[in-house]
């Protein structure tokens, strides 16, 4: 079955499999995808839920969210500092 | 777009040495429902502090959310029962997943058995009615708000009984 994600866990998703890939050439994308999202679910930053078709799909949880948004606030404050 | 450089390593950092199994899907882990326990906990929290008045809509979303798509994958009353372990609690006999998830998530001191067998009631004839697409909060106030969403999921099952039993049962 597909993993189906939101637009911002994809993008992080997509990072860290790309983080990854080249101590596991053996291993399939969908494999390393599953991997990383395996560990996003148990540090509380990706959760599953129905969407509006009531499929299971992954989506950032509010936690990694606002993470997200402090850590865009910290940048741009350092750009302006810069 | 977004500079990965300068993002914190935290946010795409998956340690590149773990082991990572064949596994094409993921596995629920007790770990994932920790951390799942905790979102709906800090929805209480947040439903508590709120002084709106429709605050509480937000915790039953959250507690609806969960075991809606545990029962896409009809693990529903394992997960609930399994929940309630992982905070020292037994299961009660015949209890169901919304209950339960409610007992584990908020204060027993302000939601007596009353009150979690009304929003359970609530939930579970949302999770029988409502069109995927619409928000628990806006199709349990077209319904009638909580009191009688309970009330219908009651004449719901009392039907159902009826139409199952024979006149001589349903007098008992």
């Amino acid at each position: 079955m597909k993993h189906r994600m939101d637009k911002t866990l994809r993008f992080w998703v997509d990072a860290a499999y790309e983080h990854i890939k080249r101590e596991h050439r053996k291993l399939t994308k969908r494999q390393l995808v599953a991997h990383v999202l395996r560990k996003y679910e148990q540090r509380g930053d990706a959760m599953r839920c129905l969407n509006s078709q009531g499929e299971i799909v992954w989506k950032a949880s509010p936690r990694f969210l606002s993470m997200l948004a402090d850590a865009e606030r910290d940048a741009e404050d350092d750009l302006d500092d810069f | 777009m977004t500079d990965l450089e300068g993002m914190h390593s935290y946010f795409w950092l998956v340690s590149p040495r773990a082991k990572a199994s064949a596994q094409e899907d993921v596995p629920y882990t007790s770990q994932a429902l920790r951390e799942d326990l905790l979102r709906v906990r800090n929805a209480w929290e947040e439903s508590q502090a709120s002084r709106q008045r429709d605050a509480i809509y937000g915790y039953l979303s959250s507690v609806f959310d969960l075991v809606a798509w545990w029962s896409a994958e009809k693990c529903a009353l394992d997960r609930a029962h399994k929940a309630l372990r992982l905070r020292n609690m037994n299961p009660f006999d015949d209890e169901e997943p919304f209950a339960a998830i409610i007992r584990c998530t908020s204060d027993a001191s302000k939601v007596d058995k009353r009150t979690r067998s009304k929003w359970s009631r609530a939930l579970r004839y949302t999770m029988l009615c409502k069109p995927c697409d619409e928000p628990l909060d806006q199709f349990i106030k077209r319904k009638g708000g909580i009191n009688k969403c309970a009330a219908r999921l009651s004449r719901r099952v009392g039907r159902r009984f009826g139409e199952m039993c024979p006149a001589s049962l349903q007098r008992t």
